[in-house]
Parts: structure tokens; sequence; C-alpha cells
């Protein structure tokens, strides 16, 4: 640092009353503050570890399977209730001799129910009206028809157990 | 004991610790008024310089040896000083005339403050300069610091330093004339 002689000559050309300014510090400092001064070092922090590539992807590679099972759990857990659909069982089913096993009143009562149910009588939709009208039909000329032609009709029909 | 003496024994475990405490007895001083030149208050000063010294420790270690050490060191304490500056404007959020004003202010605060004598005029002159011509006026003018070196320091060119010590040193004669 001895550019003492450049800087004068160098302000001497560019600013000559700055050349004979005291350059001593003038702001106050409290007393004795330099021979007190000490530095306060932190305490030496933890040293940080830089995880080997190989560990890096143990790592990674342990989160992806715990990750694996958890969701294979709960598949296997939500799922665990629900019964699948048995259609061998639904087709073993013989329904003209199940038909067969019920009796007039439960047939009456069964169409009772599902009328009601279904809202045949207060439809007003014009398939419905239709329907309606020749179920209404059928069942007037059924009156009609005595009591010995349809105790014949039985008898011809007995073994005849298709319904179309 | 030179620099290069105490930057091997720093790096030595056994002596470290005095090397540092010989450091810093040689160069707190030096530091200390280079901060204060920047920032008027003592505690602020104190701050940085203790700061600046924490860095030093921490990079010492890993200090390259065909470097210049008081040259490392300024780096250091200005970069900490011109961090603490920048806190305090956006803390402050005020521009640089109004923080040029309450620096200005805090001179004339100062318990040996006398507006006749030219040293006090000059400190105030100093203070209305921008940050960066500011930083090159007191290296040159109160540290006697060649143009190299401030380049290593500031990280600019010497002719970039060697215009803006021009332009500080001429605004400084100006207001000193005018007040």
């Amino acid at each position: 640092m001895n550019n003492q002689k450049d800087i004068n000559e160098e302000l001497d050309a560019i600013a000559p009353l700055l050349k004979n300014i005291s350059r001593l510090p003038v702001q106050s400092v409290p007393e004795g503050y330099f021979e007190r001064f000490s530095v306060k070092i932190p305490a030496e922090s933890a040293p940080v570890v830089k995880m080997p590539m190989v560990r890096k992807w143990m790592g990674y590679a342990s989160a992806a399977l715990v990750a694996g099972i958890l969701v294979t759990a709960g598949f296997i857990f939500t799922d665990r209730n629900v019964q699948p659909f048995n259609y061998e069982q639904y087709r073993r089913i013989d329904v003209p001799a199940e038909m067969n096993k019920l009796t007039d009143d439960e047939l009456q009562n069964y169409l009772v129910t599902a009328t009601v149910l279904s809202g045949a009588g207060h439809t007003s939709s014009p398939v419905s009206e239709e329907i309606n009208e020749t179920i209404t039909a059928e069942t007037a000329s059924l009156n009609q028809v005595s009591d010995e032609e349809l105790e014949q009709f039985l008898n011809e029909n007995a073994g005849n157990t298709d319904i179309k | 004991m030179e620099d290069d003496e105490i930057v091997t024994a720093f790096k030595r475990a056994g002596t470290k610790e005095n090397a540092f405490t010989l450091l810093v007895k040689k160069y707190q001083e030096k530091l200390y008024w280079h901060i204060r030149r920047l920032i008027p208050a003592h505690e602020d000063t104190n701050d940085v310089l203790q700061n600046t010294f924490i860095k030093v420790w921490n990079g010492l270690g890993s200090f390259r040896e065909d470097s210049q050490l008081y040259t490392w060191l300024y780096r250091i304490a200005t970069n900490e000083s011109l961090s603490f500056l920048e806190q305090q404007k956006r803390k402050a959020a005020v521009d640089f005339d109004q923080l040029g004003e309450a620096y200005s202010n805090s001179i004339k605060a100062d318990s040996n403050f006398d507006a006749n004598r030219l040293e006090w005029k000059l400190q105030l002159a100093i203070r209305q300069l921008p940050d960066k011509q500011k930083l090159v006026f007191n290296l040159r003018y109160f540290d006697n610091m060649g143009y190299e070196e401030m380049s290593r320091v500031l990280d600019t060119s010497v002719g970039a330093l060697k215009a803006s010590y021009h332009h500080a040193a001429k605004k400084i004669e100006e207001f000193i004339k005018n007040h």
C-alpha cells in the first residue's frame, strides 16, 4: 500500500482541496472498543454428510416398495366384501317350475303390488294406456268363458309347461 | 507475523485459534473504519465487523495462499457492508436520497461533530455519493489502495474504477466548496 504519492499527485490534478485534509477518523468510538473487541465464533455446526448415490437410490426403492404395498393392501381390503355376481347360479334356476310352486294368492299379491309400485294405474303415457286397455279387454273376454270351457282347456294343456 | 504465516498457522489444528486472534488484532481497526465509512452508526458497524470475521473464520481454511489476504478481507467486509445497506434500504423502504439524508443526520449527531472542520465536511460530502462511488473513493483516499487491488476487491475494471474515483473526488470537492 505505497500509493500515497500517486494518490496525492492524482488529487493535485482532479481535486487539490482534498489533498490537505486529514485522513484520520473523526467519528467517535466507545472508549477501549478495539482493546476489548473479540469475535464471537458460533459453535461448530454439524457437518453435512452427503448421501452416496447407491444409498440414495436404495432410499427411493424402499419408498416405492412401501407405497406399492400400501396401494395393494388398500385394494385388497376395500374390495373384500364385494361378492362376484354368480351367473351360473341364476342360469340353473328352472323359472317355469319355480312359478308352478307359487299359489294363486301369491301371484295375485305380486300382481297387485307390482301394479301399485310401477304406478300403472296412474300413468298417462300412451303406451301404458294401450297396455291397460289390452289387459281390460282380455279380462272381459275371459269373463265370458264358462268354467267348463276353462276346465277343458286346462285338461288339454296339462303336460305343456312352456310359457310363451 | 506476515499474512501468509497467519494463513498457514490457521490451517494447522493446534494453532488455528491463535492465528485467528492475530489476524483479528492486525485487521480489526482497518476493517472497522472501512465499514464505518459506509455505515455511520457504531453499533451497526460492530455487527457487520463481527459478521465479517465470522465469514473469515469459516472461509480461511480454504483460502488460496496465492491471493492477498488483506484484499480478501476487504472484499468480505465490503460485501457484508453492502448487504447490510441493502437490508436497511428494504426495511425502511426509502430511496437513496432519503437514506443519504438519514446518514448525514447520523453524522451530525456524533459527539465529535464540528461543522466548521474540513474533515467533517468531507464526511458529509462522501455521504452524498452513490454506494459504489463511495466505496471506490474510500478505498483509495483513506486506505491508499492501488487500482489493481481495488479491482480484485470490487470485481470492477481498473478503467471503470479510475473514472469512478475521479467523479467522486470532483463531486466531493464541489460539495466542500459550497458548504
